[in-house]
């Protein structure tokens, strides 16, 4: 007599439904997830690939001895190409709209100014006598905007790296039900039933 | 939204779901369906591929003034494929 074969047609359902899930998940977000993948593998290796600048530096006085942000906000602006720093000149007061962020690094001695030009210009100032150490892009800033796909406007279009990995997890699941499902099904099989 | 922006998504995700439904039962689809399908795939991967190299090409912001990398990152993935598309229903046997 052969066994009941109730679960058989909703296992094969489920089966039917994780293919396409991964045939047409897959397709849709290939290009999208490729773009993920190599501009976090440049991510890593950004400072390898010369994308941030790496300074060696010691600090030259003792913390407490930091000249104001002010004053090296000041110094960045002055070091800065002039594209990057827009209508603003020498003299004037320090313009904080031109600034995206100054990363204060104690340890090293030094502040990372950003600005928010086009290409992120970065100008490294040590923070005890305000000299301008390094002045150059910040590549990375690009990659890791194209990574979460801010770059196509802003933060809305974070969506787009969300609907790419949404898809690559149900892609990876159901990857899975397809290849470890049959192997089961094989295993429980009764060598009376043929299908 | 930037009408660059628009043809990009289309590209990306609408066109990839129109060669899905073109592409089932491809066996049983007309001569002249199949080269517009494998025109239009082989447009799509050229564009993807293109499109991932002027992407990162210069990592640095991509401004409106980058003609060409405009072009390829954002509007090759809509007119590459519909590109190979007429270029197989115009195709002679």
């Amino acid at each position: 007599m052969a066994r009941p074969t109730v679960g058989h047609p909703r296992r094969r359902q489920l089966s039917r439904a994780a293919f396409y899930i991964h045939l047409w998940l897959g397709v849709l977000s290939t290009i999208a997830l490729i773009a993920i993948a190599i501009t976090g593998i440049l991510l890593n290796h950004k400072r390898g690939l010369g994308l941030m600048p790496d300074v060696p530096h010691e600090p030259t006085a003792e913390f407490t001895a930091a000249l104001p942000l002010e004053r090296l906000a000041y110094a960045a602006l002055v070091a800065a190409p002039q594209s990057a720093r827009g209508d603003w000149k020498e003299g004037d007061p320090v313009d904080i709209s031109l600034i995206d962020r100054m990363d204060v690094r104690p340890r090293n001695g030094f502040v990372k100014v950003r600005l928010r030009d086009k290409a992120s210009m970065e100008m490294t100032v040590d923070i005890a006598t305000g000299q301008v150490i390094h002045t150059g892009r910040r590549g990375d800033v690009f990659l890791e905007k194209l990574h979460s796909g801010e770059i196509f406007g802003g933060i809305r279009f974070v969506i787009l790296s969300d609907i790419a990995a949404v898809a690559l997890v149900l892609t990876l699941i159901t990857g899975y039900w397809l290849w470890l499902v049959p192997k089961l099904g094989r295993g429980t099989r009764d060598p009376d039933v043929t299908v | 939204m930037t009408p660059g922006i628009l043809i990009f998504l289309v590209g990306l995700y609408v066109l990839p779901l129109a060669l899905l439904w073109l592409g089932h039962h491809l066996k049983r689809r007309s001569d002249r369906a199949k080269r517009i399908f494998w025109g239009a795939v082989i447009g799509h991967c050229i564009a993807g591929t293109l499109a991932l190299f002027a992407a990162m090409m210069l990592p640095e912001e991509w401004t409106a003034q980058e003609r060409m990398r405009g072009f390829l990152g954002l509007w090759s993935l809509l007119i590459f494929p519909l590109a190979g598309g007429i270029a197989g229903a115009l195709k002679k046997r």
